[in-house]
């Protein structure tokens, strides 16, 4: 009787004991769901943080960060190739309390070893000749490890080393992890082989990012590149342009220079003939006229003979002048201080500008003013030249006014003379002629237009340059610059107008 | 100034800095000298740093607490390999005391006259309430609680939860001031004009047949039903394992009929699980006794019941008084927290207690490897099991209330 009851019992006991183990097979079944889902939302959570990301560092810090917290590692590192040398610590992730102790990473001596795949050491041999210990070691120096229990000196408990490539199949870089002791809690991932796939699948989601980062750069940089390129070919083209626009401005002034050099030239060969013919008949009627003045009969035939030598006098002054253009004499060049030349030429002229009831002074002139080293007699003659042009032009109560200071030209030290009246002014249009020989703006008989002519000659004998300003109505000035010392002496500049109408 | 409290927590892998957030933080949070430091914390941490950490900081406060297999506080339970936790108590109605006392696994009679005594000693004014943070492997808490009873003249609320170390069975941790403990009893008497409310719930189902316990010696059990303790457990395990692993236990213990005075409104059972196996005797160990003869009955557990009555316990807690405590610690078994419900843990059996207590309140607590809790006004070893105590201010007379929070 009793024994029906009892099968019954056991037949139902061992139906509960199936029931508990199938239960717990369930939650076993559960867990891993749960651990799965947990990596999956990880995933999930890095795909979307790293698509929106545009750096390579903050998306390797993105992978850090899921990997340690699926993992449980309490400290993370990613090393890629710095542009010098060595390895760059581009993003850390760690636990609290296991940040690194006071150490900046110093990564320019250790090299990224290449590695195949991702390893696991749990824990690293202490004998290990493994090419990554050297940067494992690094890495550890890096952090201090505090050496609690479960670690080996020196050596973390776990170390995990992931390598991360681009397309091309060149190493990105690689991501060390790191997990000090082994003291986990029941509910802690006790990494193991077994998860090196879920390792495997952040590698290649953040892979995929850094790549599509990197290419977009590099499209970024050839698409700027490319604009470089077109603006400057742009500019080059433009400057091409400039340039044979120059030439072509300089060509044509060349060509005009040349066909007034050839007038010039011609007319000044036709000068020194012409000169030197007239030159012997004014010499013998100026002789006559002077022998035959001393024997005069009457005054009123001593008059026509002083008029006939006066007369002969100037036309023997003109050749002489007109011979001295077409000639190129040779310079006595001596150390002439500026103030001397210009109380000169202001004492030679004084008397006619009293006349002409003009005032002429030299302006007070700077202590250190430096000698010149020139030709005495042709300056004296060029700067006489000046004044008596700018007498010429000014009216009675005028003033002409002389003066001299220091200026560069070119690096040049030189010293520049000035003669300023307050006269009528030159016309802008003849501005462009008043060095032209024979040219002049005085009424006929006043003069025959050498005398600027020749006041360049002289001064760009010197090595000098000279320029006219001029403002119509109010006066002119005339510069002349001259280089201080004779191994200063250059070949003259060609005389330009500027825009002010200057020379 | 009623009782008033903060907490603090650290994740802080480095046990001085952990040490010394913790003392802080709840100190900054507390704003004033704290009376009593609670402190809690996993087993990653050096503990004799993080305790001396806190003593830096917290000066001669006096302090208790141990280590757990994991920590709770109103963000919910944390049973990573480091978490810490700390309440720090002020109140000029409430007194508190601490006690220690070692060799518990020699002498778990005499660690509980030792605890009496000292109760004694203080006097009744001081004896509201007493904390017990026994070690969690190594003592007989059955026999530490039964002699702690005989020897107090009246009836006093016990409660608590004994260290755990993160599964690992190795060595647990009992804090007394600023000292480090194994093997030991962590104690705090609570006195003055204060009240406590416990609850206690478990969740789990019996299966199978009653059986008896036929050969046991204090908290070693060798034969169930005549036949090896080990060999009765592992019919309900998969593939005939060799050991006792705590992934399997977790799902089955043994219930102990409780005496009918102390089974009304709780259940027939308190709960007892194995936490050693001897191989060459099949005998197992449970650090409260299975005396022979006792009957037991195999329990799974659920996870919805461990949650229903939870929230159950819980209610009838917060019913038992027309205001909300000053603060509340929470005991939890180590076997009801993640490895029952996963990443849910706190979502499931943790939040729902404190959104009933509520949400605001000073709340602290451990998942403990074994909970102290009364029963029917007898103090029991419990495992698999939640332990809530609730403080309140006592009372004034004129009516006017508590003045907790003032």
């Amino acid at each position: 009787m009793d024994e029906e009851p009892t099968r019954e019992s056991d037949a139902l006991n061992e139906q509960v004991k199936l029931l508990v183990k199938t239960e717990r097979r369930l939650y076993g079944a559960q867990r891993v769901i749960e651990m799965q889902l947990h990596r999956l939302g990880a995933l999930n959570t890095l795909a979307a943080s790293a698509n929106r990301a545009g750096d390579p560092d903050v998306i390797l810090g993105l992978a850090l960060q899921a990997l340690v917290d699926v993992l449980d590692f309490d400290q993370a590192v990613a090393l890629v190739p710095a542009k010098s040398a060595g390895a760059r610590l581009a993003a850390l992730r760690t636990q609290p309390g296991c940040e690194p102790c006071d150490r900046r990473w110093s990564g320019r001596a250790v090299e990224l070893p290449i590695v195949d795949e991702p390893r696991l050491y749990m824990p690293r041999a202490a004998t290990s000749d493994d090419d990554v210990a050297a940067l494992l070691d690094a890495v550890n120096t890096y952090f201090a490890p505090r050496g609690r229990r479960g670690a080996a000196r020196g050596v973390p408990a776990v170390e995990l080393v992931v390598p991360l490539r681009r397309k091309s199949g060149m190493q990105l870089g690689l991501l060390v992890l790191r997990k000090i002791d082994v003291t986990v809690s029941l509910h802690e991932t006790r990494i193991s082989e077994a998860d090196l796939p879920f390792v495997e699948l952040v590698a290649t989601r953040v892979e995929a990012d850094v790549e599509n980062v990197l290419l977009y750069r590099e499209l970024e940089a050839f698409a700027a590149g490319l604009e470089q390129k077109v603006a400057e070919r742009t500019a080059e083209l433009a400057r091409t342009n400039d340039a044979l626009a120059l030439s072509l401005r300089r060509v044509r002034e060349t060509q005009a220079q040349l066909v007034e050099a050839s007038k010039s030239a011609a007319l000044l060969t036709l000068v020194a003939g012409l000169s030197h013919e007239l030159n012997n008949p004014i010499g013998v009627i100026l002789g006559y006229a002077q022998g035959l003045l001393s024997r005069a009969p009457n005054p009123a035939t001593a008059r026509q003979l002083s008029a006939i030598e006066r007369q002969a006098r100037r036309c023997s002054h003109l050749v002489r002048a007109m011979l001295g253009l077409a000639a190129n004499p040779p310079m006595a060049l001596d150390s002439i201080p500026p103030a001397v030349l210009l109380r000169s030429a202001v004492a030679d002229a004084a008397h006619e500008a009293a006349e002409r009831g003009v005032r002429i002074y030299v302006e007070a002139l700077p202590d250190d003013l430096p000698s010149l080293f020139i030709s005495e007699e042709s300056l004296r003659e060029a700067l006489g030249q000046l004044v008596k042009n700018a007498l010429d032009a000014t009216a009675s109560g005028g003033t002409v006014s002389l003066s001299a200071r220091e200026r560069r030209r070119n690096a040049v030290r030189g010293v520049e003379l000035s003669v300023q009246d307050s006269g009528a002014g030159i016309p802008r249009a003849f501005l462009s002629r008043v060095f032209d020989p024979f040219f002049t703006t005085k009424p006929p008989g006043k003069g025959i237009g050498l005398g600027l002519s020749l006041v360049r000659r002289a001064v760009e004998a010197h090595g000098g340059r000279i320029e006219v300003r001029s403002d119509l109505g109010r006066g002119t000035t005339v510069r002349v610059w001259l280089p201080i010392a004779a191994s200063e002496l250059h070949p003259a500049e060609e005389p330009r107008l500027d825009a002010e109408g200057t020379r | 100034m009623g009782t008033v409290a903060s907490v603090a927590k650290s994740e802080n892998r480095n046990s001085a800095t952990a040490g010394r957030e913790l003392a802080t933080l709840a100190l900054a949070a507390l704003g004033r000298r704290a009376d009593l430091f609670l402190v809690f914390a996993t087993a990653g941490y050096d503990q004799a740093a993080l305790i001396a950490a806190i003593a830096e900081v917290g000066g001669d406060t006096p302090l208790a607490g141990c280590s757990g297999e994991g920590v709770i506080t109103q963000s919910g339970s944390d049973e990573r390999a480091y978490a810490a936790v700390l309440m720090a108590i002020a109140s000029e109605r409430a007194t508190f005391d601490t006690f220690s006392v070692e060799g518990l696994s020699k002498d778990p009679r005499g660690a509980g006259a030792a605890i009496a005594a000292w109760v004694r000693g203080l006097g009744q004014r001081r004896a509201r309430c007493l904390l017990l943070f026994p070690d969690g492997l190594t003592g007989n808490s059955t026999v530490l609680l039964a002699a702690l009873q005989e020897g107090l003249p009246e009836p006093l609320p016990i409660a608590g939860g004994t260290a755990g170390d993160l599964a690992q069975f190795d060595r647990t941790f009992q804090y007394h001031d600023g000292r480090v403990l194994s093997d030991a009893v962590a104690a705090v008497l609570i006195g003055g004009d204060v009240d406590v409310e416990t609850a206690v719930s478990h969740g789990c189902e019996p299966i199978g047949s009653v059986r008896t316990v036929t050969r046991s010696d204090g908290g070693t059990v060798y034969e169930i039903d005549g036949r090896s303790a080990w060999s009765v457990f592992k019919e309900y395990l998969d593939d005939d394992p060799v050991d006792l692993s705590a992934a399997d236990s977790v799902h089955l213990s043994f219930g102990e009929r409780l005496p009918e005075r102390d089974a009304a409104g709780y259940g027939q059972y308190v709960m007892r699980t194995p936490f050693g196996l001897d191989h060459e005797s099949g005998a197992l160990f449970f650090p409260g006794s299975l005396a022979q003869g006792s009957k037991i009955q195999m329990t799974r557990r659920d996870p919805d019941r461990i949650r229903q009555s939870a929230m159950k316990s819980a209610t009838e807690l917060a019913a038992r008084r027309s205001r909300r405590p000053n603060l509340v610690l929470h005991f939890d078994c180590a076997g009801r927290g993640r490895i029952i419900f996963g990443e849910r843990a706190s979502e499931m059996a943790i939040t729902p207690m404190q959104e009933i207590l509520g949400r605001e309140l000073p709340w602290l607590g451990f998942h403990s490897y074994g909970e102290i809790a009364e029963l029917g006004g007898t103090a029991y070893y419990h495992n698999y099991t939640v332990v809530l105590l609730a403080l309140y201010d006592r009372e004034r007379v004129d009516g006017r209330g508590a003045d907790a929070g003032e």
